[in-house]
């Protein structure tokens, strides 16, 4: 296994509130394999993915779990160990690739983006500066960016948004990682780059085993590109499944919501959450989405016992007492009633 | 102005006139060289009240760019902007601050248009704190309704920006657009960071508010679904031209240009049994796109074009007339070389096929 | 100075992940807040150093009533060394040397305070008018800040002092106009690359007025720096200050102060006579660098913030 990650938690520490937006999220990513991680805005994708590389955003702390890339242990909370600060630059960037989710942030906003690629590359890599910027340089041109041996010269406001998106993927490919994590890597893109783009993931996965976790709101890219999918809700895994699985068989309530959005499915398009996204700070007992869910009954246990995540099928996880119904229930399910369907808009 | 260029005025009543684009340009110059960028190129367009003028193409193609110039906020190099009959080249300062009121805008990141340092609340209320007399607390509660309108719960009027998802980041960039229920607002990819069931909650509330305020806007997208659905007419632009312009009907069932027949020819279908296969497309654009610091003589799609002939290398592509809805700057499309059977331009949002 | 996205490796968010981690703290912490605790649990420097600081602080505002003997009132008991009545001996006009260190704060750091006040508040908004609005009130200015630094300090403040009259007034005026350009420089190259950030021009697409966009929008992002910089300049200027009066164009005599104080032992070190400079040069030495090492560590926190 490439990377497995095991209960990991996360909390952002605010005063009087302590907020954990990811509860005890397992994930793994074999060595040339695609997973997707998707969900509802805010339910905690940026979190885990930043996790996995012992970071959090200002105010957060890991509070749980354990993350381990190709048999090494990178940190375990219930341990107190993690590696130290210099042992993690040997993953973070060079074993481990990120795209974070706001390209233009990433850049250093007053240093030309071909010297910032440069200087990752050689960090990483201890490359001249001149075979530098020749990798800068072939990787621009394989991200599509036209005229290269110009654009490197560019400060990171003067790129398209697109463009930005696509420095950064350059960026993070540079020093050759082994697993590359990619939070929304081609919102910004049009459907020809981003084939472009996926073609050449594509490639790399099948060329160097390259492992990916590919985060993303687009149905498309997650149905064309990835092997796995994980859906998250309220900061928990609550389905994965493989790729065909997922978009055939699925069972979690939420699964169905966020496939009939996108309009895949059968009868069930209608089906939504109801209300706001679950509050992770006062999380309510049993499923922590059975104010939300149309299925939910209290004959199942949902408003009372905490589903687990557990096997519905081989190599198919649901986290939902009422799964078995759900996919025979979804068919037939109407939607309770238009009105209390959806955010309040 | 816009010498030679197609006449882009829809016909209409000119009351009904909100923005009036005319041969707008916008250069860069560029680093270490005497040369400049030409990120927007003689663009002109007409945006009525209560449209919503979708304008689509490749990443780097100039949108952002117009999308700015249109409202001053990048100061144009050339062309005219009318605005409710202003023309903003020609207003003070303060006239034009004041016009603000009206011409709102959603930036592409919603992280990077966020103050990092100032609460949300604050931020979203912005334009009443300049626009308007409200107090502090009418904003406040202003702000918590806004908030409710994009799917937020009011405690976010508290947070820092940094302590949100970049989807509910996203959210207050658009409350913060409405706040002061403008005229027109530049939409530049609103939804990019935002799930299907979210987005169509904000496309939902647009619509409404349209609807309410006699509001239009400027849809900049890359997710032609998306636009297909939202928009009443679209432009395609292509290295800072607008190469076709036409009622979005029109322009998905009969996209003439050969560079929006390959926009238009590829999607992802949210199928895993049917994966890209590629090269299956009608139209295929290959090669590289053409710096937009050395333009090309002629079309600017010939090297990429499946339809090149030699009149496209050397001739510059005016924008021409089809009819009073579609127009297009490519000689071949106009003469009607190059019209595709409407049923291979198929992108709807659940094109998915029924898989055994 | 500033951390490099990608520094360390996770390409993007590295700005915001936290200070430095260690071994032995399992994950690490993130924000302001637990950056300065975990700096101060690792780091038993910085905490010297705040504790300097505050000692001086402290002083400056309690330490003339701790005199165990009157300050400026000569005796005809000079030149005793440290004993159990003089504990740390007394100078060459019979004052009580541990007094005069302990009042001596009331003006060096009091000088120190107000001069690099004046220079962070002058400083900061020259440099966020000239970053903001661009063009040559903003070149001027630079080019006297250029020319106020390519002076040696030292020498153009005995210059002015001298020039001025030696009073505390002009003494704290010389200080902050020596700093001022540090402070514009700051703030200015902050302002140049925040001009281009989105959110600035969200502001003006909000209708905010230019001035309310440089001092609400661009100013609070653009401090950090400015701010880092302050215990260091605290710790120049009581260097200063202390410096201006040993060579007599500082504090007169007999006025507590350690620079005067330095100078007045300053011939009787060859005769042995070592406690009469000594007490008060180590002052000066632990409150400067007190100040350094709070400074090094502010810059260390905020500048990974930026
Ligand atoms: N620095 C922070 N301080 C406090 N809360 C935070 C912070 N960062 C994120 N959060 C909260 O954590 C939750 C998860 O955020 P995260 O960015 O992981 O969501 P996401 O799944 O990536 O959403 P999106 O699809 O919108 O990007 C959100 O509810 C957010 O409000
Ligand atoms: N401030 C600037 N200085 C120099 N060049 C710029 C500047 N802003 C934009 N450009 C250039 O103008 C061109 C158009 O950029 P723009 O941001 O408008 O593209 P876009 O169509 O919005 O692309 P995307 O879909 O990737 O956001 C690009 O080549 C870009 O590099
Ligand atoms: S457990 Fe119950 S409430 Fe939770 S998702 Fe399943 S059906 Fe809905
Ligand atoms: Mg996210
Ligand atoms: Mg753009």
């Amino acid at each position: 296994m490439l990377l497995s990650v095991r209960g990991l938690s996360v909390e952002y520490r605010q005063v009087g509130s302590a907020n954990r937006t990811v509860t005890g999220a397992s994930l793994e990513v074999p060595a040339g394999e695609v997973v997707g991680l998707v969900g509802e805005s805010g339910c905690g994708k940026s979190t885990l993915a930043l996790a996995v590389l012992g970071m959090t955003r200002r105010s957060g702390q890991i509070v749980g779990g354990s993350v381990e890339f190709e048999g090494q242990k990178l940190f375990d909370v219930s341990q107190g160990s993690s590696l130290t600060e210099d042992e993690w630059r040997a993953y973070r960037g060079r074993e481990i690739g990120l795209v974070v989710q706001h390209p233009r942030g990433a850049f250093n906003p007053v240093k030309r983006i071909g010297e910032q690629i440069d200087r990752h590359y050689q960090v990483h890599s201890g490359a001249s500066s001149g075979e530098a910027r020749r990798r800068t340089l072939e990787l621009l041109e394989q991200v599509g960016i036209n005229d290269p041996q110009r654009r490197v010269n560019s400060f990171p406001h003067e790129l398209s948004g697109g463009m930005a998106q696509r420095a950064l993927i350059a960026m993070a490919l540079s020093p050759s990682p082994k697993l590359l994590i990619a939070d929304e890597a081609t919102t910004a893109l049009d459907v020809t780059i981003q084939e472009q783009i996926l073609d050449l993931l594509d490639e790399l996965r099948r060329t160097h085993k390259l492992g990916m976790i590919v985060v993303s709101h687009d149905m498309g890219v997650v149905a064309n590109y990835c092997d796995r999918v994980y859906l998250m809700n309220a900061g928990e895994v609550v389905e994965h499944a493989p790729v065909e699985r997922f978009f055939e068989e699925v069972a979690h309530p939420a699964a169905i919501a966020l496939l009939a959005a996108q309009g895949v499915g059968h009868d069930h398009r209608a089906v939504r959450l109801r209300g706001l996204p679950v509050d992770t700070r006062r999380v309510p007992p049993g499923c922590r989405l059975h104010l939300r869910c149309p299925f939910a009954s209290s004959d199942a246990g949902c408003s009372t016992v905490h589903p687990e995540l557990s096997n519905f099928h081989d190599g198919h996880q649901v986290r939902c007492h009422r799964a078995a119904d759900v996919t025979a229930l979804a068919q037939a399910a109407r939607p309770p009633a238009e009105s209390d369907g959806g955010t309040d808009v | 102005m816009s010498s030679g260029d197609g006449d882009s005025r829809v016909a209409g009543d000119p009351a009904d006139l909100l923005l009036a684009v005319d041969g707008l340009q916008k250069h860069f110059r560029v680093h270490g060289s005497k040369s400049v960028l030409q990120a927007c190129n003689n663009v002109s367009f007409e945006v009525r009240r209560g449209e919503t003028f979708g304008i689509v193409g490749e990443s780097g193609s100039g949108k952002s760019t117009l999308g700015r110039c249109v409202l001053r906020l990048l100061e144009p190099s050339g062309g005219l902007i009318e605005f409710q009959g202003h023309e903003l080249g020609a207003l003070s300062k303060r006239e034009l601050r004041l016009l603000r009121k009206d011409m709102q805008i959603v930036y592409q990141e919603p992280m990077e248009s966020l103050n990092p340092l100032w609460r949300i609340g604050n931020q979203i209320t912005e334009p009443l704190r300049n626009f308007t007399s409200m107090s502090k607390a009418e904003r406040h509660a202003r702000a918590v309704e806004l908030l409710g309108f994009v799917g937020l719960r009011p405690e976010v009027a508290d947070a820092l920006p940094g302590a949100l998802s970049t989807g509910m980041q996203q959210r207050c960039s658009i409350a913060r657009a409405i706040a002061a229920e403008p005229k027109l607002i530049v939409l530049d990819e609103p939804t990019s960071a935002l799930p299907p069931e979210t987005e169509t909650d904000i496309v939902t509330l647009l619509g409404d508010l349209q609807e309410r305020l006699d509001l239009s806007y400027i849809f900049i997208s890359h997710d032609l679904a998306l636009v297909r659905r939202f928009c009443d007419r679209v432009a395609v632009m292509y290295l800072g031209q607008v190469v076709e312009i036409a009622d979005r009907d029109e322009l998905f069932a009969r996209p003439r240009h050969p560079y929006t027949q390959g926009l238009l020819g590829s999607t992802l279908t949210p199928n895993p049994r049917a994966r890209v296969g590629r090269g299956d497309r009608r139209v295929r654009l290959e090669g590289e796109i053409p710096s937009p610091i050395d333009l090309p003589e002629g079309c600017f799609l010939a090297s990429r074009c499946p339809f090149v002939l030699e009149r496209c290398q050397s001739e510059f592509q005016e924008l021409r007339v089809l009819s009073d809805r579609h127009q297009t700057r490519c000689w071949r499309a106009a003469e009607g070389d190059l019209e595709l059977a409407p049923e291979d331009q198929d992108v709807p949002a659940s094109s998915r096929e029924e898989a055994g | 100075m500033s951390v490099e996205p990608g520094e360390y490796g996770a390409v993007g968010d590295a700005a915001d992940m936290g200070g430095e981690r260690s071994g032995d703290a399992p994950l690490p912490p993130a924000g302001m807040g637990a950056q300065v605790k975990e700096l101060l649990r690792r780091s038993w420097l910085v905490r010297i150093g705040l504790f300097l600081v505050a000692v001086a602080v402290l002083l400056a505002i309690v330490g003339p009533y701790l005199a165990r003997f009157p300050l400026e009132e000569a005796t005809p008991n000079a030149n005793l060394p440290p004993s159990t009545t003089y504990w740390f001996g007394t100078d060459p006009n019979g004052f009580d040397v541990f007094s005069r260190v302990l009042a001596a704060p009331r003006i060096d750091v009091a000088i120190a305070l107000v001069a690099t006040a004046i220079a962070f508040f002058i400083g900061s908004a020259i440099g966020l008018l000239t970053g903001y609005y661009r063009g040559w009130p903003g070149e001027f200015v630079m080019r006297i800040a250029d020319l106020i630094q390519s002076f040696p300090l030292y020498v153009l403040a005995i210059i002015i002092v001298v020039l001025t009259g030696r009073n505390f007034q002009n003494i704290v005026l010389v200080i902050a106009l020596l700093n001022i350009p540090i402070y514009v420089r700051l703030v200015r190259s902050q302002v140049l690359s925040l001009r281009e950030r989105t959110f600035v021009e969200a502001g003006k697409a909000a209708g905010t007025t230019d001035l309310n966009i440089a001092v609400r929008h661009v100013l609070p992002n653009g401090l950090s720096p400015a701010l880092a910089q302050v215990p260091i300049t605290i710790g120049f200027a009581i260097l200063i200050t202390a410096g201006l009066s040993f060579i007599g164009a500082g504090v007169r005599p007999p006025t507590p102060e350690w620079g005067v104080m330095v100078a007045s032992g300053a011939e009787s070190i060859i005769i042995g006579e070592w406690w009469i400079s000594f007490f008060p040069g180590v002052a000066i030495s632990l409150t400067v660098f007190g100040f350094a090492v709070v400074g090094e560590a502010l810059r260390a926190v905020f500048l990974r913030e930026v």
